[in-house]
């Protein structure tokens, strides 16, 4: 740093995360407070604040990515919180935590929006489920549930329809043993509850003005005169969504100029369940929040819980959770190529082909936890079975050998030989919304979104947390993306580099060696 | 002569007694019926859309290794119009049930509902949570319920084979769709969102439950007032 105004003279910080808390206490001796609270880091910033911060942070400090803003309920103090996680792109490392708390009956916080855009849909999200208000966002509707939802669930005195109690297990079912259909309880026997006195109507809800609000559709952008631009509505059910998603997009000619993403329609509250769950209760849960890769969301939130505790896992158990994680992912990765070609408009026929490799690491994974997708498979401490003597009645070795000595690689060349020179591929894809590495850090794009962009933003390489293979990793992922310049090119190359990583990789030797 | 269609085999009286045993006597729905069935069981082409993890699992049926082709029903359908069978494969959220029903009114008869895995049948692992459907047979009249989180790919193949052989029962003469009365009749009433999902065909209660709960307010008010 040159300004040496800005730093404390003689004080070595062990890191940047203390180095720049120090620094924007020193800067902001009034709004800027040490968190008092126990296991808390971070610091509380007072509301009024937190932009000129936040803007600090970004432009002296090199905290430019805003990775997460969540909301808390502190109701024990009757105050919200808003927490927000600032990380240092070029120089890795911890995040900055800000803490704001304004009063919960009225909670308005300045939008951190024209500072990071990434905090759009954050902030729409802290609103829909904790009221939180964030003054001088451009666009704060509801995101997840609808517009004229009642009540911000998060919040932890709003109760679903089919509440029975704040804790598993419920009183009702345990010890005693009673079991009822939530049904039977409920007046309207669905899962629905109306404020006292609602009278419906049925019709103002079908036209959502909300969503139609602020598109222009005229080229010299008067509002309301309509010249050649259309607005179009792509989804929910849609072939190319293969999911829930909705876009609104607006259309010049072929080209789309604008897009307003509706999302929610999967929104399945776990974090609602999760707070009534047990700690156990809730791994059974995260594999079924990225399908795809339920073994790499049982990890994450088992090591937060071990964190927690301070629990040790056993070498091997660590071994089968990596080899079982790093599958997860090869699986996810042919997944997202063969769902890739499908969008850009090869209706299915290219996905067969990523698609055998899956079915044989999903037989592994059935020998091993009992269930193709929901493995449900790791536990605080280790893993729930060890794994099995074979699998498809091959040994289990010479069968993953196959697997991943043979066979992925061969399927990776075959998908190469069809992706990488096609024409009309590459037509659809090189330059077609094309994200720059500025863009894709201030809209906090993470993970594979800006592996084409040309920088690591891997949580992974942030929190290092896993043996260190997965740095190596993670650290061949980022410098292939480097050299990549085309958006989906990545994907293809990411897997490939992956492929290399894991056929010199030690996990199935060190298996054997510790059976 | 007619013979009733809902008691095909029942010898007719008009048959001399000597013949009872030679002639026989059909109706044209009982010699179409398993002509038409048996095109219709062989061909069910899909709705093609997902919904959450049970998709997935959808799609891998459709693939190679299980591959749906064997039953004809490989054929999914982008659009409801082309579709004759709606696969609920995943968790129903309240915000995507009214784009449900449309899509299932918009189906051409005869048309069928699979209710795949435990969100779909009764809201599965999310049925507590608040945004979430318990189950699409509150709105929609499901044929062939399938369970499993998710199914495995056998499942849902003896799933659709249990919908062929419910096809197989079906006749020309008692089907719904091509009966003279109200064509209007399968038609289901889009939820709509308010405060919550409102099921249209719920209204009278709920507007009933909101004038005792105004009354009770009114009570509360004259009640103070008084004192
Ligand atoms: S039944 Fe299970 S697998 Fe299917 S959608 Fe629901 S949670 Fe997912």
């Amino acid at each position: 740093m040159t300004d040496t105004t800005l730093k404390t003279p003689d004080t070595v910080y062990e890191n940047p995360v203390d180095e720049a808390i120090a620094i924007l206490k020193e800067r902001y001796p009034a709004a800027v407070t040490d968190d008092s609270r126990e296991n808390y880091s971070g610091v509380v910033v007072n509301a009024e604040n937190i932009v000129a911060v936040a803007t600090a942070l970004r432009d002296e400090l090199g905290f430019n990515y805003l990775s997460s803003v969540t909301g808390v309920d502190l109701i024990e103090d009757n105050k919200m919180e808003v927490v927000y996680h600032a990380y240092n792109i070029e120089q890795g490392g911890g995040a900055v935590v800000l803490h704001v708390q304004v009063d919960r009956d009225d909670p308005v916080v300045p939008s951190l929006v024209p500072v990071f855009p990434g905090a759009d849909f954050q902030e729409r999200e802290a609103w829909d489920m904790f009221g939180i208000r964030f003054d001088g966002h451009p666009d704060l509707r509801r995101i997840l549930t609808w517009d004229e939802f009642n009540g911000h669930p998060l919040r932890k005195d709003w109760r679903e329809p089919f509440y029975e109690d704040d804790h598993k297990p419920f009183g009702s079912r345990w010890p005693g043993g009673g079991v009822h259909r939530a049904e039977e309880k409920n007046l309207y026997g669905k899962n629905v509850q109306y404020p006292s006195g609602w009278v419906p109507t049925g019709e103002e809800y079908e036209i959502e003005t909300n969503m139609y609000e602020g598109i222009t559709v005229s080229r010299d952008g008067t509002p309301g005169l309509k010249t050649d631009k259309v607005i179009v509505n792509m989804g929910p059910q849609h072939p190319s969504t293969h999911g829930v998603f909705r876009m609104v997009v607006t259309l010049d000619g072929e080209t789309i100029v604008g897009l307003k993403p509706v999302m929610g329609y999967l929104h399945r509250n776990h974090e609602k369940i999760g707070e009534r769950n047990t700690f156990i209760q809730n791994i059974p849960y995260t594999d079924r929040l990225d399908y795809i890769s339920s073994m790499s969301n049982n990890h994450g939130y088992v090591l937060a819980v071990e964190k927690l505790m301070g629990a040790e896992v056993p070498e091997r158990a660590e071994w089968i959770r990596i080899l079982m994680v790093e599958l997860t992912r090869i699986v996810n990765h042919l997944w997202a190529l063969g769902f890739l070609l499908n969008d850009l408009g090869a209706l299915q026929t290219p996905m067969l082909y990523f698609y055998i490799e899956r079915e044989l690491v999903l037989d592994f994974f059935e020998a091993t936890a009992g269930s193709r997708m929901m493995c449900n498979f790791m536990r605080f401490g280790g893993v729930a079975y060890d794994l099995p003597d074979d699998v498809r009645g091959q040994p289990i070795m010479k069968f993953l050998n196959d697997l991943i000595y043979e066979r992925i690689p061969k399927a990776l060349e075959q998908g190469d030989g069809l992706m990488t020179g096609n024409e009309i591929l590459r037509n659809r894809s090189i330059g077609v919304g094309y994200l720059s590495a500025e863009d894709a850090i201030a809209y906090s794009a993470a993970g594979p979104v800006c592996a084409p962009a040309a920088f690591p933003m891997m949580c992974a390489a942030l929190n290092p947390i896993l043996i260190t293979n997965i740095l190596i990793l993670m650290w061949l992922f980022a410098t292939t993306a480097i050299f990549m310049i085309a958006s989906s090119f990545a994907w293809m190359r990411c897997v490939k580099v992956y492929v290399f990583w894991s056929r010199s990789c030690p996990i199935s030797k060190r298996l054997r060696e510790l059976r | 002569m007619t013979v009733s269609p809902t008691d095909p085999g029942a010898a007719s009286p008009e048959v001399p007694d000597e013949l009872q045993n030679n002639v026989a006597i059909t109706t044209i729905a009982k010699l179409l019926d398993p002509i038409y069935n048996w095109s219709r069981r062989n061909s069910l082409w899909p709705l093609g859309f997902g919904l959450a993890c049970c998709a997935i699992e959808m799609i891998c049926t459709a693939a190679s290794r299980f591959d749906l082709a064997r039953f004809g029903m490989e054929v999914f359908r982008a659009t409801p119009r082309q579709a004759d069978v709606m696969i609920i494969s995943g968790t129903v959220t309240k915000k995507m049930v009214p784009t449900i029903v449309r899509l299932f009114n918009q189906m051409a008869e005869p048309r069928y509902v699979i209710s795949m895995g435990a969100c779909a049948s009764g809201g599965g692992p999310f049925k507590e949570g608040y945004s979430v459907v318990d189950g699409i047979d509150k709105f929609l009249p499901v044929d062939v319920y399938i369970p499993g989180c998710p199914p495995t790919p056998q499942a849902l193949v003896n799933g659709l084979i249990a919908l062929q052989e419910k096809i197989d029962h079906q006749s020309i003469a008692t089907a719904s769709w091509y009966s003279k009365e109200d064509p209007m009749a399968d038609v289901i009433p889009v939820p709509v969102l308010g405060p919550d999902l409102v099921d249209v065909r719920q209204i009278d209660l709920i507007k009933a439950e909101a004038a005792k709960a105004q009354a009770e307010i009114t009570e509360a008010e004259v009640a103070e007032t008084a004192v």
